[in-house]
C-alpha cells in the first residue's frame, strides 16, 4: 500500500507542477492571437486548460465505461474500483470543461451554449450522469443491487451518447449555429502549440497521479470496511 | 429438477449488500409438502425465498419453475436471463401491499394476477374465514397490524387454495403480527394447501409453524441443510377451486395503478401544482411583453413548458410502488415486464394536453388571431408527443427508484437528456405559429420534428428500461 | 485585453476545482491511514484472505 500511495503522491505532484507552468506560460509566454481574428483574443488561453480538461474528462468517462461494463457483466471488483474512479475523475474534469467552454464560448461568441454542439452536450451530459454516480455512491449503502443500479447508470449515460449525437445533428439542422472549434491543430503558432503539449502531459501525468490515490482510497477503505466488520462481531461475541 | 418439483434453485449464490449470503445453494418444492426454511436472524431466509420469486440477481446458479403445463422454465440464472414466473402465491415479510387499496381490492388484484376468476361470494367468503369480510371496504392503510398481515398471507395463499392445479406458495415469515387464532388458522391451511397437491416454502422462526412442516432447511454459513419434519397439524377444507382464466399481470397492474390515483390523486395534484405556477409565473414577467418582438421560439417554449414540468415531476406510483415492499411483490408476480409497465402507468398521460392548451390561452393574448386559431387546431401534436416524454421520465425515475434509498438520489440529473425532445417540440411548435401546419415530411416540418422528439423519447425510455434488467 | 477577465475567471474556478479535489483526497487518504492504525491497535490483527 505505502507504493501507490506514494507512487500517486508523486506523480499528483508532478502532475500540478506542470499545469501550473502550463498556466503560467500560457499566460506569460504563449503569444497573443490575431485580434482582428478573434472577438477576445485574451481569452483564447482558456484553451490551454480547457483542451487538457476535455482529454483528461474523455480519458475518465472511458474509465467509467469500462469499469460499468465489467460490472455489469461479471461484476468484477476491478470493475467497480473503475466505476468509481471514472466517476469522481469524470465529475472533476466533466465540470471543468462545461465551466471553461461556457465562459470561452461567451466571450469569443457571445454564445455559452450551444444544443446543436455534440461534444459540448455529450460532456454535460455525461458530467451530469458522473455528478449522479458520485452523489448516490455517497448516499446509498455498498452492495450487489446498489452497484448494479448505479453500473446500468453508468452504461444509461454512455447509451445516451449516439442519442446525444442523432438529437444534435437534427437541432443544428434547423439552429445551424456557431460551431465551436476547440482544437484546432493546424495553423497554431508553434509557440501555442508547445504550452498545449505541455498541458496535455501534465494533464496525462495529474491523471495517472489522480487514478492510483483513488485506487488506493478505495483499496483501503475496503480494508478499513474488513476490520471494522471484524470489532462488530467482537463487540457482539 | 425432480418429476414433482415444483420450484427448484441450483447452486445459486446471491449477495445481499456486501456479504454473500447463499452460495452453492440448492433446493426443491415439490407437490404436497410444506417445507419450512429456518435460521438466525440474516442467515438468508428472506433472500432464500426471494431468490426463488425470481426477485434478487444471481451470482451463480439459477431458478427453475414448473408451469402449468408441465414444462421446466428458468425464472432467472446467472447469466440475466429472467422471465415471469407461472402463478404463484406470495407473501413478503413486509405485505407488500399499498395503503390506498381496499381489503376486497388486494385480494381480487392477487388473484386476478394469478389467473383466478373468483365470484363476489368466493372473496367474501374468503375473507370471512379470515376474519376480514367486516373491513372488506376498508383500506389497507386503516387495519391495523394484524389484521394487515392476515390479509397479506391471504393474498398469498389464496390463489393457490382456489387452484385445481398444483401451485407453490411462497411465504415469509407468515406468523410475525398474528394473534394465536390466525396462527392457527395458518397452520390450517398450510396442511389443507399440502393435502391438496401444492407445495409450500415457507421461511419462519415460529416453533408452530416449524412442526407442520414436512421438510426443513437449515441455513447456516449461506449452506443448506436439509432435514425432516414433523407434518403435525390438521388440515382445513379449503374453498373449492374456481376456474382459471389467462393470468392478467401487466393488465392487473395498470388497473391497480389507475384505481390507486383515482382514489388519491397526489399524482394529479403533485404535477399539475408546480405546471400552473410556472403558467402563471411566465404570465406575470411576460405580461406586458409584445411578443411578437421576441420570436416565437420564446412562446413556443413558455407554452410547452407546463406540459414539460408535469412530464418530468416524479411520479407518485414509485412512492406507492416503495410502500412497504410493494413494488417488490408486484417485481415478481409481474415478472420482467414490471418496469416497463410501470413506466407507461406511472406517466403523465392525462395532463399534458389540457396543459398545453391552457397554456395557450393564457401567454398567447397578443398572438395574432388568424394565426391562433390555425395553432389552436394543431397544439395537440406536439402535446400528444410530450407523452412519450413522459413515459421517458417515468421510466428513468423507476431506474432511480432501484436504490435502496431512493429518496436521497438526484433522479433530476438523469433528465438532463429529455431537454433535447423538448427543444424539437418547441421547434415545431414554432413552425406551426410562423407558418401553419404543413403536412410535409421533410426535415424542419411539424410532423417530422414531433416524430423526432417522440423517437429521441423512446430511445431513452428503451435504454432506461432495457438495461437495468438484461 | 479583450477577454482577459473571462480568462482568469475561467483559471481561478479550474484551479479551485483541482484544488478542492486533490486536498480533499489528500485528507481521506491520511484519515484512512490513521484509521486503520487504530483499529488495528484496538482489536486482533486481521488475517489475509
Amino acid at each position: 500500500m505505502p507504493d501507490t500511495r506514494t507512487l500517486g503522491l508523486t506523480l499528483t505532484s508532478c502532475g500540478l507542477v506542470g499545469v501550473i507552468a502550463t498556466a503560467y506560460l500560457g499566460f506569460s509566454w504563449a503569444p497573443l492571437v490575431d485580434p482582428e481574428a478573434w472577438n477576445a483574443p485574451e481569452a483564447y488561453r482558456i484553451l490551454f486548460w480547457h483542451v487538457p480538461f476535455a482529454w483528461a474528462s474523455f480519458l475518465a468517462f472511458c474509465l467509467l465505461f469500462i469499469g460499468a461494463v465489467s460490472w455489469y457483466r461479471k461484476r468484477t471488483e476491478w470493475g467497480w474500483r473503475l466505476v468509481v474512479t471514472g466517476s469522481e475523475l469524470g465529475l472533476l474534469f466533466g465540470l471543468g470543461v462545461v465551466i471553461s467552454g461556457p465562459i470561452w464560448g461567451s466571450a469569443e461568441w457571445g454564445v455559452p451554449w450551444d444544443w446543436g454542439d455534440l461534444r459540448l452536450n455529450t460532456y454535460g451530459l455525461l458530467t451530469a450522469v458522473a455528478l449522479f454516480l458520485v452523489l448516490s455512491r455517497r448516499t446509498q449503502p455498498d452492495g450487489d443491487d446498489t452497484r448494479d443500479t448505479l453500473a446500468a447508470v453508468g452504461l444509461f449515460g454512455f447509451a445516451l451518447v449516439p442519442i446525444t449525437a442523432l438529437a444534435t445533428t437534427w437541432y443544428q439542422n434547423r439552429h445551424p449555429g456557431i460551431v465551436l472549434v476547440e482544437s484546432e491543430d493546424t495553423g497554431l503558432d508553434p509557440q501555442i502549440r508547445m504550452v498545449l503539449m505541455l498541458g496535455f502531459v501534465s494533464f496525462l501525468v495529474l491523471f495517472v497521479g489522480l487514478v492510483t490515490l483513488s485506487g488506493t482510497i478505495q483499496a483501503l477503505e475496503e480494508e478499513l470496511e474488513g476490520r471494522q466488520r471484524m470489532l462488530d462481531e467482537g463487540a457482539i461475541a | 429438477m425432480g418429476q414433482d418439483a415444483l420450484v427448484a434453485a441450483t447452486a445459486i449464490e446471491v449477495n445481499r449488500g456486501s456479504r454473500r449470503v447463499l452460495q452453492g445453494a440448492s433446493m426443491e418444492l415439490g407437490e404436497g409438502e410444506v417445507v419450512a426454511v429456518l435460521g438466525e436472524n440474516g442467515s438468508g431466509k428472506t433472500t432464500l425465498i426471494e431468490a426463488c420469486a425470481g426477485i434478487l440477481p444471481l451470482r451463480s446458479g439459477r431458478v427453475t419453475w414448473r408451469t402449468e403445463s408441465g414444462a421446466e422454465r428458468v425464472v432467472r440464472d446467472s447469466d440475466g436471463r429472467r422471465t415471469p414466473p407461472p402463478s404463484m402465491g406470495l407473501t413478503l415479510q413486509k405485505d407488500g401491499m399499498c395503503g390506498e387499496e381496499t381489503v376486497k381490492e388486494r385480494l381480487a388484484t392477487a388473484l386476478s394476477v394469478a389467473g383466478r376468476d373468483p365470484c363476489g361470494g368466493d372473496i367474501s367468503s374468503l375473507l370471512d374465514a379470515w376474519g376480514l369480510e367486516h373491513r372488506s371496504d376498508d383500506r389497507v392503510s386503516q387495519l391495523s397490524g394484524g389484521l394487515r398481515r392476515r390479509l397479506s398471507l391471504l393474498c398469498g395463499l389464496a390463489p393457490a387454495a382456489l387452484s385445481v392445479d398444483s401451485r407453490a406458495v411462497l411465504l415469509d415469515e407468515p406468523s410475525e403480527g398474528l394473534d394465536d387464532g390466525a396462527k392457527a388458522l395458518l397452520r390450517g391451511w398450510l396442511r389443507g394447501l399440502a393435502s391438496n397437491g401444492h407445495g409450500v416454502l415457507v421461511a419462519t422462526h415460529d416453533k408452530d409453524v416449524i412442526a407442520c412442516a414436512d421438510r426443513l432447511i437449515s441455513i447456516r454459513g449461506g449452506v443448506l441443510d436439509e432435514t425432516t419434519g414433523e407434518s403435525t397439524g390438521e388440515p382445513v377444507v379449503l374453498p373449492n377451486a374456481c376456474p382459471p382464466v389467462e393470468p392478467s399481470q401487466i393488465g392487473s397492474l395498470i388497473r391497480w395503478a389507475f384505481r390507486m390515483e383515482m382514489r388519491n390523486p397526489i399524482d394529479t395534484v403533485g404535477r399539475a401544482t408546480p405546471a400552473v405556477v410556472a403558467m402563471l409565473l411566465a404570465y406575470a414577467l411576460i405580461g406586458n411583453l409584445d411578443m411578437g418582438l421576441h420570436g416565437s421560439g420564446l412562446l413556443a417554449a413558455l407554452v410547452l413548458a407546463p406540459a414539460f414540468i408535469t412530464a418530468v415531476t416524479s411520479p407518485a406510483l414509485v412512492r406507492r410502488l416503495a410502500e412497504a415492499d410493494c413494488g417488490r411483490w408486484w417485481n415478481a408476480v409481474v415478472g420482467p415486464m414490471a418496469r416497463p409497465a410501470n413506466s407507461i402507468a406511472a406517466a403523465s398521460l392525462v395532463l399534458p394536453i389540457p396543459l398545453t392548451y391552457l397554456s395557450w390561452f393564457v401567454l398567447a393574448g397578443s398572438f395574432d388571431s388568424d394565426a391562433s386559431s390555425e395553432v389552436l387546431r394543431w397544439l395537440w401534436l406536439p402535446a400528444l408527443s410530450m407523452l412519450d416524454l413522459a413515459v421517458a421520465a417515468a421510466a428513468l425515475h423507476l431506474l432511480v427508484a432501484d436504490l435502496r434509498r431512493a429518496s436521497a438520489a438526484t433522479a433530476s440529473l438523469l433528465l438532463v437528456a429529455l431537454v433535447w425532445p423538448f427543444l424539437e417540440l418547441t421547434d415545431a411548435l414554432a413552425t406551426i405559429m410562423n407558418e401553419g401546419m404543413t403536412f410535409g415530411l421533410g426535415m424542419g416540418d411539424p410532423i417530422t420534428t414531433c416524430l423526432i422528439a417522440s423517437i429521441t423519447s423512446a430511445l431513452i425510455w428503451l435504454v432506461a428500461i432495457f438495461i437495468p434488467d438484461a | 485585453m479583450t477577454g482577459m477577465v473571462e480568462a482568469v475567471v475561467a483559471y481561478t474556478l479550474l484551479s479551485s476545482l483541482l484544488a478542492t479535489y486533490v486536498v480533499r483526497q489528500i485528507v481521506l487518504l491520511n484519515g484512512l491511514t490513521s484509521k486503520l492504525g487504530e483499529s488495528s491497535s484496538r482489536g486482533p490483527e486481521a488475517d489475509s484472505d
